[in-house]
């Protein structure tokens, strides 16, 4: 049986998550964070991702499924047998939120009719069913591409790819977990709670207001009026790369004057909307970036109060300071490295959270 | 509907900037919170600076189409914290408020004495969300980033892009990420308070939260040793994957094949592709294989085609694919318009525009449902001021004159373009 973090503030709220892979199995994380009892409901021969590689020590069981689904009680049920749907439906009748993917990450056999007594319930669909998608097939690049995700990422003449990691698998389970948190709140004393979450249109909210954006440019003249990014970017220094993106004409301001390109301080609207010449402006500074190392531009830039950013890599992530200093990535059991919570309540921190269950690992409840 | 209203009767004061903030106070609002945007008439939210332009008239820090799209649900006061008086209204909110919710780095707040131990004291039910880029604590508490910075910072930038092209930062999306985290975090801390009778301070660190979304270079690393790079639109687990290019400018098409079955639909529209040994073709592995040539004869294919068209040709064959959307196509996009993602608000300087409302849709309807939508538009400049003196605070109209007069509050940005008519930074 799971443990259960003795000071969680959702403690005593209990959650069915029905779905594999990342999303519902993140919004389940979430959840089990901050204290509720989550019960994970897998197919017969468990979610696929327990399958994917790397395992580390642990044989059988892949480390992203370790850090998705840790502190989980888990069930893996045959819905092809008679009991098994009912099994389901009696875990579900006895939750507070039942989270069901019924896309990219649905269980065979199981929707969300199986939580017809639950208080709160929230539906994953890839596309929204009442709309010309409705009946689409999805993947990851395929719902990234009609959700606006896929883009030359402000590279004028760069061909559009998609953010890289499954980034919008986490966009939909977060988004799910509102649905499940705030549909739980509201419906207290009120009647049952049944929220649609697409994965299309959850990974669309993300935009930053594109079509906005373009309106007002287009309506000015710019030029540049497809994609947009803030520069100069990433950039290469003397031991890895930097990402300075000025937001504000005073951020270019400062930068161009840390740089000891003045002529260029004045000129942000022109080198961002307008055609201006970036490639003359790349050539002018990239010599200063190549002579410093990336702690020493960090913070120069910093001190200029300019934005900039090291690009981290999956070796250097965990040594970053802030993450060092403040613990951020912990030992997992299988020997990886897991992230740490993304909130932190101060008086009811997380605890720890345990190890993912095991195939076949039955509650007893169940 | 009561599953729109879960924050009915709490009230915020949204001390936000930018994205990551004010969309959390968005949300709340449009889920019955009852959100004050408080800015500073000297200080105002740098959202306002973005898609915005000083050519167009004095009042341009109105127009943002992203200001106004992180703002709607929310009404408006501007107070300078910087001064005394300021500071003594905002404390007599703070002690009849729910939430204060703030995203700069650390010092801003702290320098106006409003950390969570100080606003704690006026209201030990308080509850502080705090969304700093690093962390309230540490070597780097007072470095600066946005959605970008911590993107990168995060790892995602690294893994996002081409195997032969530089890193590529995602764009900013971190910031809802950040907001909708706390939206969970912030319906925790509630039911705590309702338990306990306490408030709290709720911290959100952004580079944390894009790294708690990017956990596989690191426990791959972990595990294996190895980094992680990128890998374009390519995946391990299908083949051919990729995004080609059709007929038209900046026009693109999204396609996957998962597996031997899309395969063969594919090869029964597009016809064998030449060359190539058909049995090595019907396995994953070789498919792979031959990546590079399946996308050249797949370039040949849809270089003329329409995208919409083509997609819905290989989704009739049960093919995953997608024309690629793009800023100019959003708004015409017939699945987001026929699902009714945009409202059209009207705001009295702009006139009407169609903004993006939520992925929530509530009901027992199996295939749609009712969208969780925006109860207002946003606010213009302190456009609340009265009211929310007036009525919160009980000020007369001439306590509310006199902060007008010193510059307390305003309903005209004060000290930059309203007075040299040319704008600040864009």
């Amino acid at each position: 049986m799971a443990e259960e973090p003795a000071e969680g503030p959702l403690r005593g709220v209990r959650v069915v998550e029905i779905g594999q892979d990342i999303a519902v199995p993140y919004a389940g994380r979430l959840l089990r964070l901050l204290g509720a009892e989550v019960h994970k409901v897998e197919p017969p021969a468990g979610d696929h991702l327990r399958r994917r590689a790397p395992n580390g020590t642990s044989a059988g069981t892949g480390g992203l499924f370790r850090y998705l689904n840790a502190g989980k009680s888990s069930l893996t049920v045959d819905t092809a047998g008679p009991d098994g749907y009912a099994l389901v439906a009696a875990l579900c009748a006895d939750a507070d939120v039942v989270l069901v993917d019924e896309g990219l990450g649905a269980v065979a056999g199981l929707d969300a009719a199986v939580a017809e007594r639950t208080g709160t319930v929230v539906r994953l669909v890839d596309f929204a069913a009442d709309g010309p998608y409705g009946q689409w097939q999805a993947s990851d690049l395929v719902l990234q591409a009609a959700a606006g995700w896929v883009s030359p990422r402000g590279r004028a003449d760069g061909d559009p790819v998609p953010v890289g990691g499954r980034l919008g698998e986490y966009a939909a389970g977060t988004y799910v977990a509102v649905a499940g948190l705030t549909g739980w709140r509201s419906q207290a004393d009120g009647p049952p709670v049944r929220a649609l979450v697409d994965r299309m249109s959850a990974i669309f909210n993300t935009v930053a207001f594109d079509m906005l954006r373009r309106e007002t440019l287009v309506e000015l003249g710019y030029t540049q009026t497809r994609y947009t990014a803030y520069i100069p970017g990433p950039m290469p220094c003397a031991d890895g790369m930097v990402a300075v993106n000025c937001l504000t004409g005073q951020h270019w301001h400062d930068l161009c004057t840390l740089l000891g390109v003045p002529e260029y301080a004045d000129r942000y609207v022109e080198m961002r909307y307008d055609r201006g010449d970036m490639a003359a402006f790349y050539a002018a500074v990239r010599p200063w970036f190549a002579e410093l190392t990336v702690a020493e531009t960090v913070e120069l830039c910093q001190a200029f109060r300019v934005p900039a950013a090291p690009i981290t890599t999956g070796a250097t992530a965990p040594q970053l300071p802030p993450f060092r200093e403040r613990g951020f990535f912990v030992a997992a059991p299988d020997g990886g490295l897991h992230p740490g919570p993304p909130f932190r309540l101060r008086d009811v921190p997380a605890g720890a959270l345990g190890a993912a269950p095991t195939l076949r690992q039955r509650h007893a409840d169940a | 509907m009561p599953e729109r209203d879960a924050f009915a009767g709490i009230r915020v004061l949204d001390l936000g900037s930018f994205w990551a903030g004010p969309y959390l106070g968005s949300l709340l609002g449009a889920m019955g919170a009852d959100v004050l945007k408080v800015e500073g008439p000297r200080r105002v939210d740098g959202f306002r600076f973005l898609a915005a332009f000083p050519q167009q008239g004095s009042r341009w820090y109105e127009l943002s189409g992203l200001f106004q799209a992180t703002n709607l649900n929310k009404r408006g006061l501007t107070l300078d914290l910087g001064t005394d008086e300021g500071r003594a209204v905002f404390e007599r909110l703070v002690a009849d408020a729910d939430v204060v919710i703030e995203n700069f780095s650390p010092r801003v707040v702290e320098q106006f004495g409003f950390g969570y131990p100080a606003l704690a004291a006026l209201n030990p039910r308080i509850l502080m969300v705090r969304m700093p880029g690093y962390g309230l604590e540490g070597s780097w508490r007072e470095f600066v980033g946005f959605g970008n910075s911590f993107e990168y910072a995060g790892g995602i930038g690294w893994i996002t892009g081409d195997p032969d092209g530089p890193p590529l930062g995602p764009g900013g999306y971190a910031d809802p990420l950040v907001a909708m985290h706390g939206a969970v975090a912030l319906v925790a801390a509630l039911q705590d308070r309702e338990r306990t009778g306490r408030g709290q301070l709720i911290e959100l660190v952004q580079a944390e939260v894009v790294a708690a979304m990017t956990p596989e270079p690191v426990l791959h690393h972990a595990l294996t040793g190895e980094v992680l790079g990128r890998t374009g639109s390519r995946s391990a687990e299908f083949a051919p994957q990729g995004v080609y290019p059709c007929r038209g400018e900046d026009e693109w098409l999204a396609l996957t094949v998962r597996d031997e079955a899309d395969w063969k639909r594919l090869v029964a529209i597009v016809g064998e592709p030449p060359g190539l040994p058909a049995q090595r073709l019907s396995t994953l592995d070789g498919r792979q294989a031959e990546h590079d040539a399946l996308d050249r004869w797949l370039f040949a294919w849809t270089r003329d085609r329409d995208p919409a068209a083509t997609a819905a040709l290989l989704q009739q064959a049960g093919i995953p694919a997608a024309k690629v959307l793009t800023p100019a196509a959003m708004y015409g996009d017939p699945q987001l318009t026929s699902t009714g993602y945009y409202q059209s608000i009207e705001h009295p300087l702009s006139g009407i525009r169609r903004y993006p409302t939520w992925p929530f849709r509530y009901g027992d309807s199996r295939d749609a449902g009712v969208r969780l939508a925006h109860r207002f538009r946003s606010p213009l400049l302190g456009e609340h001021n009265e009211e929310i003196l007036r009525e919160r605070l009980g000020m007369s109209p001439d306590e509310i004159d006199e902060l007008r007069r010193r510059g307390v509050i305003s309903e005209r940005m004060l000290g930059t373009d309203e007075e040299k008519d040319d704008g600040g930074d864009t």
